[in-house]
């Protein structure tokens, strides 16, 4: 017995010496692999953490084209941020049909849309991924963190100014977190990531948080044209300020159309950006030499892959008699298509340079419920095309779904559009059809077809012309009264083939009841 | 013989913590998910979900057992009683958005007890020299309740949602809450029309549900219509939930029997699980019009609820219905086996014995559950495999 009894003692003894030796070292940190200390204590590293913010825009997550992705419990490419953000700006307009049955898909086309659904759910949920990420960002890139890490004067400035850039991307998800929701959480870089329930912020309140933001920044942005091409620069900010001033009124109950003129007229008197000289040249491969493009999301057939993005646009708007080929990818979706109220825009049809519509063998009218689902009912509308300038394939060479298309989330246009509109309203007829001109000529590569007189309705139908499938349609029809209501139908509004009134509580989308019944500070939007 | 047993023990447990999963970890992203600042392709760093607070689930029991044996031990068995308490149970839950750089994670969310009973008995029913009957059986029943959620102190609040489903995004469909089973399913209670039909959000009404005075393709069921609006309220959300029932069983019945006559063997074992329910997830994801049509013209798998007419027609609608719950109750025979042993055989001079024995696995189930298996971890059911039935025949030589 006694020799077992000594070298059991003696186990005993090490191991509470090695308890006692060890326990201030028990919060480790590992040893290989990256955490957030790791990372943000090399300055070279900071650009990395700031493209996975830009990116959280384009991919879906850090495999492309899918793999690793961002939002658990999606389809991993219905979760891409700009292709829910379509999806939920331009389906329930006369922009966009999509016949894919996927759960969500036709409610949005009918506009019969419930606090469950999941197209809701993923975007909601896909701009607070990227709003939590940022506060992330900009908590750890704040003065004083830099300061404690003793990097280099030159390094502080650079990465304050991708700080900056991270609070206009918070921005610019709050801004559509406010024009799609209304009334949500509210969380910013004080906010560290825990178990609490976020306090909710009203519509009117965030306007106001979304535009001191902006202007806190607008100044300290890099110079457009100076700054390398996919960075958000000081006329993005100006641009994401005018858009927030053009739809005021519906945000707060008070117009700011001089604002949005003000903004918009910073950024034309900037000079960085010109028209295109050919409106499809800004929506093919290599639109990234577009001198239009105010503020892009960027994607690449190679090394930008995901399913969602400009992907979804090419090869989602492929169908019928089209070969893909001849848009640069290898396969047809076939699901979108645009209802004939739209097409019935074009007056001038083929002399528009903006008539994109493929018509062979498709429908221009819908007559059964059925037809929704059908790709050879209503036209086709190949506006984005992997294929360059010149005609050659993207980087893909037309041998996958992955496209090089940059989506414009702003561009130069759109500020015309915005300032005609805001010139307008303020009695300034003058400088209103200079502008919507400036657009025309441009779209029929003539003056010819220059209008003489203006009406909010004529700017409304040039935005559509002009602005189609670029995500901004439902923000217009709701400024002008007509995205709800019995005003202005169009086909599968309200779920009939001739459209029927929908109820205005549907200019706001619903709270997801999944967030609601982990929030309780949160409050369902009225109608739900 | 007699004997009075006690236990004590605590025991921790780390199934599907990630490594480091208490700090902020920055995972890099491949070379395909890239992000292109004008002429520079940069690879993207993404930190990952974490709890700072990330610890084991740790659970402390206490057992006190009898164990007896009477008539040489020809018959023996114990009974236990156990009460065993889990603190910082672990479970992947929804988060509140903004609050992490995830919509789930894993979390400790509370503490649960479980109590209960246990008998078995081994009996030799009888012995003699050309044959032997024994058999083995036994019984618990378990008690499972949420004791503490800790990051929700409001008792009217909906609970911790667990149980994540097919079919939309981030639905949930069970709950852990206090003084209720862990698990337990929280859905709406469905409505039917005179026919005994699902009530459908979103379809054709057979009412006037826009009081025009007319019953039109513009009348529709609302949810107000499918589902019991409980407290009344007006409107239907997640407060109108209510938990239906537990998913774990909470009786477990095991018997197995061998019988042997002369050369001949004989064996069979039983099981049953009683008080669990299934959320029938395929019946509720794929029994859509959606499944019969696919979404690009060609037809996917659909449920067998297309056999019975009742197929939903919007896909995302009925999901949180409770439409889609069955009893879980079971009696599987998971075994039975004939064996004959020949002794040595003549013909190799005595020297090979030969013992030979045909045995069937899973050889029945009986229970009401209309999927493929009612023996389903977690009650959710998304399984489209069923279990196979094996038979076999094994010959074993001795030299």
């Amino acid at each position: 017995m006694k020799k077992t009894i000594f070298p059991s003692l003696l186990v005993v003894a090490v191991a509470l010496a090695s308890i006692t030796s060890c326990k201030k070292q028990l919060n480790q940190t590992p040893m290989y692999g990256l955490n957030a200390e790791k990372v943000y204590s090399d300055p070279n590293n900071y650009i990395n953490v700031l493209a996975k913010l830009y990116s959280g825009l384009s991919m879906t997550g850090i495999q492309g084209p899918a793999g690793a992705g961002d939002i658990a419990g999606i389809d991993e490419g219905f979760s891409a941020y700009v292709r829910v953000l379509w999806n939920l700006q331009e389906l329930p307009t006369d922009e966009a049909l999509c016949g894919w049955s996927d759960p969500g898909i036709p409610a949005l086309n009918k506009s019969d849309w419930s606090a469950d659904d999941g197209w809701i759910k993923g975007m909601y949920y896909r701009i607070y991924y990227q709003i939590t990420l940022c506060n992330e960002f900009i908590w750890q890139s704040r003065d004083e963190k830099l300061a404690e890490r003793g990097f280099s004067q030159a390094d502080v400035e650079r990465i304050r100014t991708y700080r900056n850039e991270a609070r206009f991307l918070r921005a610019l998800s709050y801004y559509h977190a406010m024009d799609l929701f209304g009334n949500i959480p509210f969380v910013d870089e004080n906010d560290r990531v825990g178990a609490f329930q976020p306090d909710r912020i009203d519509r009117a309140s965030l306007f106001a948080y979304i535009e001191e933001e902006l202007k806190g920044i607008e100044d300290v942005l890099l110079e457009p044209g100076a700054a390398p091409y996919g960075r958000a620069t000081k006329s993005a900010a100006h641009a994401l300020l005018a858009k927030l001033y053009l739809n005021a009124e519906v945000y707060t109950n008070t117009a700011r159309y001089a604002d949005c003129k003000t903004y918009c007229e910073k950024i034309i008197s900037a000079g960085a950006f010109q028209l295109d000289d050919v409106y499809q040249d800004m929506f093919l491969a290599d639109n990234h030499t577009s001198p239009e493009i105010i503020f892009p999301v960027v994607y690449d057939g190679l090394y930008a892959q995901t399913w969602g993005g400009t992907t979804y646009l090419v090869c989602g708007a492929l169908g019928g008699a089209m070969n893909a080929a001849n848009y640069g990818v290898n396969g047809k979706w076939g699901g979108l298509r645009v209802t004939p109220q739209f097409v019935n825009k074009f007056p001038d049809s083929t002399l528009d340079s903006r008539y994109l519509f493929y018509r062979t063998g498709q429908q221009l009218n819908f007559s059964a419920p059925t037809q929704l689902a059908q790709f050879n009912y209503g036209y086709a509308f190949p506006k984005f095309k992997n294929k360059t300038k010149a005609g050659l394939n993207g980087s893909n060479n037309a041998n996958s779904a992955h496209v090089d298309i940059d989506f414009p989330m702003f561009r130069l246009a759109d500020v015309y559009l915005m300032l005609a509109e805001s010139s307008f309203r303020l009695g300034d007829q003058a400088t209103a059809l200079q502008y919507v001109n400036l657009i025309r000529t441009r779209a029929y590569n003539t003056s010819a077809f220059n209008v003489a007189s203006l009406s909010l309705d004529v700017i409304l139908d040039e935005r559509a012309r002009e602005l189609s499938w670029e995500a901004t349609r439902r923000t217009d029809l709701i400024r002008f009264g007509k995205f709800t209501g019995g005003d202005y139908v169009w086909s599968f509004k309200g779920g009939e083939v001739d459209g029927i009134a929908t109820e205005a509580f549907k200019n706001l989308y619903p709270i997801p009841n999944a967030d609601l019944g982990l929030n309780p500070n949160l409050i369902q939007n009225p109608g739900y | 013989m007699l004997k009075l047993r006690a236990g004590y023990g605590v025991t921790g447990q780390q199934d599907g913590i990630g490594d480091y999963a208490y700090i902020s970890n920055y995972f890099i992203g491949s070379q395909t998910a890239q992000y292109i600042f004008g002429p520079d392709t940069l690879l993207v760093f993404r930190p990952s979900g974490f709890d700072a607070n990330l610890r084991w689930e740790t659970t402390t029991s206490y057992n006190i057992g009898l164990d007896f044996g009477i008539l040489k031990d020809r018959f023996s068995g114990s009974v236990d009683v156990y009460r065993k308490i889990t603190t910082d149970l672990l479970a992947v839950v929804p988060v509140a958005a903004g609050t992490n750089f995830t919509n789930e994670i894993l979390t400790n969310v509370g503490s649960m007890k479980n109590q209960g009973i246990e008998f078995s008995i081994n009996a030799g029913l009888f012995a003699n020299k050309n044959s032997r009957l024994d058999l083995m059986a036994n019984a618990s029943h378990n008690l499972n309740r949420v004791v503490k959620l800790s990051q929700i102190e409001d008792p009217d609040a909906v609970g911790v949602q667990v149980g994540g489903i097919s079919g939309g995004i981030g639905n949930t469909v069970q709950v852990h809450r206090v003084g209720y089973p862990t698990f337990s399913f929280l859905l709406f209670e469905q409505l039917y029309d005179q026919n005994g039909q699902v009530i459908q959000v979103g379809q054709q009404a057979n009412i006037d549900i826009n009081n025009d005075g007319q019953i039109t393709a513009a009348d529709k069921w609302k949810d107000i219509h499918a589902y019991v609006d409980r407290n009344g309220d007006g409107v239907i959300n997640i407060k109108d939930r209510y938990i239906y029932n537990q998913s774990v069983p909470n009786w477990f019945l095991g018997l197995s029997l061998n019988y042997q006559y002369k050369n001949w063997s004989f064996g069979a074992s039983m099981r049953s699980e009683l008080g669990g329910h299934i959320y029938n997830n395929i019946h509720s994801n794929a029994g859509t019009f959606q499944s019969v049509n696919g979404t690009q013209g060609y037809l996917n798998n659909i449920s067998s609820l297309y056999y019975e007419d009742e197929i939903q027609k919007i896909a995302t609608n009925q999901l949180l219905s409770d439409h889609y719950m069955e009893k879980a109750d079971f009696l599987r025979m998971d075994f039975f086996s004939v064996g004959y042993n020949f002794g040595k055989l003549k013909y190799f001079g005595e020297k090979v014995g030969l013992n030979a024995t045909f045995v069937i696995n899973n050889v029945f189930v009986l229970t009401n559950y209309s999927g493929l298996d009612p023996e389903i971890g977690g009650g959710i059911d998304n399984n489209i495999y069923p279990r196979p039935r094996v038979y076999s025949l094994n010959l074993s030589f001795d030299f």
